[in-house]
């Protein structure tokens, strides 16, 4: 039996090496920290079906490897992702300095209107904490780019970044703002039930033309 | 993209005439780098399901200078290799003529492996063993060596044992390894023994000394004395690199390095016995200190991940940092291609498995095109790692060993090589990274004058490891992605970047 959902997001998880992307993943499907996690070689996949403002989309979800040395392979992975986790780790200046290139990545080989949250994982280190909340948040609102703080060990804030993302997707193609059958959009539709969807984004259409005139 | 696809690729079309039978017709592809005409031979052999008692002579279509068609013979390597040059465009035309003969035995007589015989193909059809039958051990190289033709493939799916071949053994014991050398300890059959491994691996207690051979660090024809000598004195050639780590990079290439190999030894096969516990297991940290030298002596490699999963299996065996890092040195002959920034040859073994793949199994790849899952990337770690992660580790090691057991022996010339080639001079440094990197004793004068200092560390560093592909993809990105429009934002190029693109 197949599953049924109305949409398809393609979502990537991006970052430097030992962020916490994989555990992020894994705790977003299993719900629960993964011990002695490997590296991750390449890309490796997860999916999980949301329930999202009363739609049901399926996240296949791209967790990528952080050393990033491959990338004549690795940024096809880019293409036609709709969402992305930029994951660094708060207990680490070094991964958060290294945003810039990731967010430059996403933008320039995803689609310039791939929407993105901003992941400071390993939240319940706070100890050990090296970039504050504050200087995030601020990166995050130059960028352009949702921001939560997470904790792939606790599991605190996970499931928010993976829905925050995906239900602004949802609202951007009920605006009209993103189009699904545009090629490399990240999104597919699932079955017949997201005709209806589609009907109210044409009639936005017409009324902003008439305002036009 | 289309042209990406089919590099490497020569399409041949084949008529076969044989008297006053009907024509026939075949075509497929073949790499041109490693087909000789012996493998072509066998494959239109298995093309046209031509039995052994007959001989052929095969043609080639061509133009002569005043553009006439006329058919030339292919007659040797050579042949083969202008035919390839000059006519192999839109595809190679063969033709094949079949002349009854009473004695030429292509598919006959054949006895298993003369891995030999394979690699260095001068003989004649006519004396010539089964290829089907060499290549049987060949079918894993398959999977980690660039460049087997599909028609070489094919054979070795379609490949059955004869009956009296026993395909599993136990593993080879010391006393049955013993069998393998002469009175002065000489390995006397080094192909006869990959088949016996790859027939039933190695007794754990074994490998420690039969991977050595596997993993081509003895030169051939040493004796038993010989190789302690070797392995002694490239024990302290080890010992002498791994103390030179700040002679022969800067303190923020080092520390760079050390980092990133610390995040992924922490993380690799760390629910092994011999790697479990405390961070600081002395087990780790040869493992950790094997890859830091690995990456300072080969600056045009560095480190990547992917290595660690390459080097662990191999240090648990051995259980001695520097008998491990030479067997390092050995292995990574052959995959060091697999880790270079360029990502190249990673793209051709996608290449080759997509072909591969589309041919023996067309209906699972349309699948996968269907699924838009035709780039095949849930293989990368895979070929990455030769399927070491997709085993348990205690599996993996016998994986590997009858994996490698399935390559053709390739010792060193004269002994394994311990130190990579330096990283080329670059032209805005005038040559100065050449020169600091060549032969730089411990505690010479590393630091230049201050400014050229900082760019070239700058430089270096970009280089060693900071996601140093970024500079090939720049340049690349117009033929590779961007196909979606919107896509192919392309990044101002710094001045000179044009000269760095082609350092690696």
């Amino acid at each position: 039996m197949s599953e049924t959902y109305d949409f398809l997001f393609k979502f990537l998880v991006i970052g430097s090496a030992g962020t916490g992307k994989s555990c992020l993943l894994h705790q977003f499907i299993e719900n629960k920290f993964k011990q002695d996690s490997n590296h991750t070689i390449g890309v490796e996949f997860g999916s999980r079906v949301v329930n999202v403002g009363g739609k049901t989309v399926k996240l296949q979800i791209w967790d990528t490897a952080g050393q990033e040395r491959f990338r004549s392979v690795t940024r096809s992975y880019y293409r036609g992702a709709a969402g992305a986790l930029l994951v660094y780790d708060i207990t680490s200046r070094e991964t958060y300095n290294a945003l810039t290139n990731w967010l430059t990545d996403a933008r320039t080989l995803a689609s310039p209107n791939i929407v993105i949250i901003l992941c400071g994982n390993k939240k319940d280190l706070d100890a050990d904490r090296e970039v504050t909340f504050l200087e995030a948040s601020r990166f995050a609102q130059e960028n352009e780019l949702m921001f939560l703080e997470t904790s792939a060990l606790t599991g605190e804030n996970v499931e928010e970044a993976f829905l925050k993302c995906a239900r602004t997707i949802l609202n951007k193609i009920e605006s009209g703002e993103l189009d699904p059958e545009r090629m490399g959009s990240g999104i597919q539709y699932g079955d017949a039930s997201l005709r209806q969807l589609r009907q109210p984004r044409s009639t936005t259409a017409q009324t902003k033309q008439q305002c036009n005139c | 993209m289309a042209a990406e696809e089919e590099r490497g690729v020569v399409r041949v079309r084949v008529k076969k005439s044989e008297g006053v039978l009907p024509a026939e017709f075949r075509s497929f592809a073949v790499d041109p780098q490693i087909t000789s005409l012996e493998v072509l031979q066998h494959i239109l052999v298995r093309a046209f399901e031509l039995n052994g008692k007959r001989t052929f002579g095969i043609s080639y279509l061509s133009r002569d200078r005043g553009g006439v068609e006329v058919y030339l013979s292919l007659l040797s390597d050579w042949d083969l290799d202008a035919a390839f040059v000059s006519a192999a465009k839109p595809y190679l035309q063969l033709k094949i003529d079949i002349k009854p003969s009473e004695d030429s035995p292509v598919l006959e007589d054949w006895d298993i492996i003369s891995p030999k015989d394979v690699i260095s193909s001068d003989l004649l059809p006519g004396e010539k063993r089964s290829l089907a039958a060499a290549a049987l051990p060949f079918t894993q190289s398959l999977l980690s060596q660039v460049g087997r033709t599909l028609s070489r493939v094919q054979q070795a799916l379609s490949w059955t044992y004869g009956e009296e071949v026993k395909p599993f053994k136990p593993p080879l014991s010391d006393a049955e390894f013993h069998s393998y050398l002469n009175s002065q300890g000489q390995l006397s059959r080094p192909e006869e023994l990959r088949l016996r491994i790859y027939h039933g691996g190695v007794e754990p207690s074994l490998r420690k000394v039969v991977w050595r051979y596997l993993l081509n660090v003895y030169p051939d024809g040493l004796t038993g004395q010989e190789r302690m000598d070797y392995m002694k004195r490239k024990t302290r050639e080890y010992d002498k690199l791994k103390s030179e780590w700040a002679a022969r990079a800067s303190p923020e290439d080092l520390e760079f390095i050390r980092g990133n190999v610390l995040k992924d030894v922490l993380r690799t096969d760390r629910a092994h016995p011999y790697y479990a516990g405390s961070e600081d297991s002395p087990h780790l940290t040869a493992l950790a200190d094997l890859l830091t030298t690995y990456a300072i002596t080969h600056p045009q490699v560095s480190y990547c991940q992917g290595m660690s999963d390459i080097a662990s299996p191999i240090l648990a065996v051995m259980d001695n940092e520097a008998h491990a890092f030479i067997c390092f040195c050995g292995i990574m002959k052959r995959l060091e291609g697999n880790f270079r920034p360029d990502g190249q040859l990673m793209s051709v073994k996608f290449q080759h498995l997509k072909l591969l793949l589309r041919y023996s199994d067309p209906e699972f790849y349309s699948y996968l095109v269907s699924r838009g899952a035709d780039d095949l990337f849930f293989c990368y770690r895979w070929i990455l790692l030769e399927l070491k992660r997709e085993f348990a580790f205690e599996d993996a090691l016998r994986m590997l060993e009858v994996t490698w057991s399935s390559l053709p022996p390739d010792p060193p010339e004269t002994e394994v090589e311990l130190l990579g080639p330096p990283l080329e001079a670059d032209k805005l440094a005038g040559g100065a990274g050449a020169e600091l990197r060549v032969g730089v004793d411990a505690g010479a004068e590393l630091r230049v004058g201050a400014e050229a200092g900082a760019e070239l560390k700058a430089r270096q560093r970009r280089r060693h490891m900071l996601r140093p592909s970024r500079e090939e993809a720049d340049g690349e990105r117009g033929s590779g992605v961007g196909e979606e429009g919107g896509a192919t934002v392309d990044r101002p190029r710094a001045e000179g970047e044009g000269g760095r693109k082609r350092m690696t």
